[in-house]
């Protein structure tokens, strides 16, 4: 295998990228300049070198506690519980939450070899227990999966004495009726809500 | 139909009464139905892999459809690459394959159709949960996630028996929840059937027995909280089985010809009967909630009955809705027919 060839393979590890947009990259690559790919390797090696999870939440971060947790001006009653990185960088993106989070790493699968020591899950019961938490919101994602993670930590978590709570489901935003599944339209019949004044 | 089987390019015009297609054994017939049938959920009645049904050296198949029913006219389009299946409702694309569901409803009748009655529970579990899946826009989804976890849990039996307490009942928590769901529609749709497939039985069969069918399931209908200490306390069992062994997915429909199990007592030509009687029921069930007259497909069991039978199948229907039926032989059926011959399908 030439180096050509190395560096398609090599693009290929990132999710979305197929054979067609690692031929782009690398071809890219060739023609950038020597500053622009230095500068680039670098972020990847610094990424993985300097970056570690937050000790407390599992947020990636150069410090020992990420900017989140060290935040005084946030919520630190109110742990807002994630299963990736990502869902916790668009939730942060709508500047809506004030809390603070917990990333879980993952939902539980025994199938996919996920048991609940391959997630983050005694830190959270340590911030339970150590802390004045008063609302436990259980984020994870609106799926079948998700669900059964979040009713495992519910059991786990109910006798902290701590209100433990989840997104509603229903018909997303901006979405037209027509175009719905049957399941979330009738999940979102279901859970309807009163409007009130 | 382009690359559908052994059908390279083909477009067939059916009546809204009845198709009587006929010709020899292999040219192309039942691939025909199963094309029609396909359009309607974008799987096989065979229970084949959609790589089977790619004509052979090619890579795709595309089928297009025509759908007229009361109230709207529907274009169906399903390509398929092995790797990509593609679905259009009038050039909309959709996600999942249980959109298509409520466009059309087949129901096929086929000489297979004795092993509802002979059979494993499974057989008659799905025939039940295609109608219902059918008719109720939010089975298929509590029948997946029942499923899930009946795999999830089955892992944690076979290979993490000594897992927490917690993580059991998580997966256990869904069983309870969507197994009772599924318990409740099944026995809903039993009962629907058996107020109609007794006087089906007796006047297609031509005599006064009488048929009726039982759902049988591993529990009653009990509190979630019963159920739950029902999964709990079967644990240390299922985990030296290692499988589970309560729930829906090992419940069962029963069916009784003059009160006895028919499966053990009613001859060979009893239980073809059955089955038909069975399929006219299901196509009854549907047309009486959904207000529309399923597409009934007639796959090769009209050789095997007599004239009188013959008439009482299509009598069952005719003038109601659209029938299509196959045949090696060509037999005269009463009323308006469209006659097509299977050969030449290239052009």
């Amino acid at each position: 295998m030439n180096l050509i060839d190395k560096l398609q393979e090599a693009f290929k590890i990132f999710p979305g990228v197929g054979k067609r947009t690692a031929e782009r990259f690398t071809f890219f690559t060739i023609k950038s300049d020597i500053e622009n790919i230095e500068n680039l390797a670098n972020l990847l090696l610094d990424i993985k070198e300097k970056l570690h999870p937050c000790k407390l939440c599992g947020n990636p971060t150069t410090n020992e506690i990420c900017s989140i947790c060290s935040n005084k001006s946030r919520d630190h009653s109110i742990i807002l519980v994630v299963e990736n990185i990502e869902d916790l960088y668009h939730i942060e993106s709508t500047c809506h939450f004030n809390g603070i989070y917990h990333i879980l790493g993952g939902h539980l699968s025994p199938l996919e070899n996920i048991n609940p020591e391959n997630l983050n899950i005694k830190p959270l019961i340590d911030r339970i227990k150590s802390n004045n938490v008063n609302e436990i919101i259980l984020a994870l994602n609106p799926n079948t999966s998700g669900e059964v993670t979040s009713s495992y930590l519910y059991e786990l978590l109910k006798k902290y004495n701590t209100k433990i709570t989840k997104p509603s489901v229903g018909l997303p935003y901006g979405s037209n009726i027509n175009y719905l599944d049957k399941y979330t339209l009738i999940q979102g019949i279901t859970e309807r809500r009163e409007l009130k004044e | 139909m382009i690359n559908f089987r052994n059908i390279e390019n083909h477009t067939f015009k059916f009546s809204n009464e009845v198709n009587y297609i006929y010709g020899q054994n292999g040219s192309g017939k039942t691939n025909m139905m199963e094309a029609v049938y396909y359009l309607s959920c974008a799987k096989s009645f065979r229970g084949v892999r959609d790589s089977d049904i790619i004509m052979k050296t090619k890579e795709h198949f595309f089928l297009e459809g025509k759908v007229i029913s009361k109230n709207k006219t529907s274009k169906i389009e399903i390509g398929n690459n092995t790797k990509n299946k593609n679905i259009y409702i009038n050039k909309k694309e959709i996600r999942k394959n249980a959109d298509l569901f409520g466009i059309f409803y087949p129901v096929i009748f086929s000489p297979q159709d004795i092993f509802i009655v002979q059979g494993a529970p499974l057989v008659r579990r799905r025939c039940i949960d295609r109608l219902i899946a059918s008719l109720e826009g939010n089975y298929i989804k509590i029948l997946k996630d029942y499923n899930y976890a009946i795999e999830e849990r089955n892992k944690l039996l076979r290979d993490i028996p000594d897992s927490e307490e917690e993580v059991y009942a998580a997966f256990e928590e869904v069983l309870v929840k969507n197994g009772l769901k599924i318990f409740e529609f099944r026995m809903k749709y039993i009962n629907i059937i058996n107020s109609f497939i007794s006087p089906i039985y007796k006047y297609f069969a031509g005599n006064a027995d009488d048929l009726s069918v039982f759902y049988k399931s591993s529990f009653d209908i009990e509190s979630q909280m019963n159920l739950k200490s029902k999964y709990k306390d079967s644990r240390n069992r299922d985990i030296i089985l290692k499988r589970t062994t309560l729930g829906t997915h090992l419940d069962d429909v029963e069916i009784f010809l003059n009160n006895e199990k028919a499966k053990y007592f009613a001859s060979t030509g009893e239980q073809k009967t059955i089955g038909i009687a069975i399929r006219l029921a299901e196509a009854r069930v549907y047309s009486s909630i959904n207000n529309e007259v399923p597409v009934l497909l007639l796959d090769d069991i009209f050789s095997e009955l007599d004239e009188l039978r013959r008439e009482h199948l299509i009598d069952s229907f005719s003038n109601k809705g659209q029938i299509i039926i196959t045949s090696p032989d060509k037999y005269q059926v009463k009323g308006d027919v469209n006659y097509i011959k299977m050969e030449n399908l290239d052009a």
